[in-house]
């Protein structure tokens, strides 16, 4: 069987790099791909901002867990609203690889890819940063008192852009069991 | 390489101009730190009337995501909270 094709935007990288949590994205993933445009955000401007996660990304990059994809022949995207470069980029990336998965946290970015993907009848699974904790912790790699931790910690900081709300969601069903 | 530079004259309210240090570096670099907040402005007004997506808020201001966000909490504004539905099945669990 053939590994499971995972793209990611910006948003879930920074986040589990900023929570130290980047290996449970490679405990769950072999490989997550990514556009050069989303390395840029994530690596080259964190460094010049000296944003410590940018160096644990970077060394994952360096490792092989994160890899850069360029885009082939980008196909255009329908946007009713804005996005970001790096957004189109890794939206672009998921349809041209037929991604399995694609993880992205901004919920107006990932309406988007949904709509595109539905468009070209892609099945593909999206996910955001909380998905990877919960399905972290379904699938035994976190412990239930670190994944209220992290989860907590996500509510409380203003260098992460999730809701407060949603984490409590979450929270909800990681203390039921 | 020395960047152009260019006058503008700007007619402004004398309370204001009695604030304003005398040195050109100083009044360069107000302009310089305003502008960036103005274009900040700008552009989490553009994410709160839903026009645009928070990384492309940063783009459109000119600077990084990893600014933006504390930026746009101090803003008040708080990231959308669709409903969590993804990722919660068996199935989907043991794909992983």
């Amino acid at each position: 069987m053939t590994d499971p094709i995972v793209v990611s935007n910006a948003g879930p990288l920074l986040a589990l790099a900023k929570l130290r949590a980047l290996d449970l994205l490679t405990r769950l993933h072999h490989i997550v791909y990514t556009s050069p445009i989303v390395f840029d955000e994530t690596v080259t401007q964190g460094l010049a901002l000296n944003a410590p996660d940018a160096l644990f990304l970077q060394e994952y990059f360096a490792r092989g867990a994160l890899a850069v994809t360029a885009l082939q022949s980008p196909t255009a995207l329908d946007e009713p609203i804005k996005i970001h470069d790096g957004e189109r980029e890794s939206i672009q990336l998921a349809i041209q690889l037929r991604a399995s998965e694609f993880l992205i946290d901004d919920s107006r970015a990932r309406k988007i890819a949904e709509q595109n993907f539905s468009a070209r009848k892609l099945r593909t699974v999206i996910r955001g940063t909380l998905d990877i904790i919960y399905l972290g912790f379904q699938n035994g790699l976190l412990p239930q008192a670190q994944t209220i931790q992290l989860l907590e910690s996500i509510k409380i900081r203003r260098d992460i852009w999730i809701s407060a709300k949603l984490c409590d969601q979450v929270l909800w069903l990681v203390r039921a069991g | 390489m020395r960047s152009l530079k260019r006058t503008r004259s700007l007619k402004l309210p004398a309370k204001l101009l009695d604030q304003m240090p005398r040195g050109v570096r100083a009044q360069r670099e107000i302009i310089t730190l305003g502008l960036r907040q103005w274009r900040v402005r700008k552009a989490l007004e553009k994410y709160r009337r839903g026009e645009c997506t928070l990384a492309f808020a940063a783009q459109d201001a000119g600077v990084a995501l990893r600014e933006i966000v504390p930026l746009a909490y101090a803003y008040g504004l708080v990231p959308d909270a669709p409903p969590f539905d993804q990722a919660l099945t068996p199935d989907e669990a043991a794909r992983a």
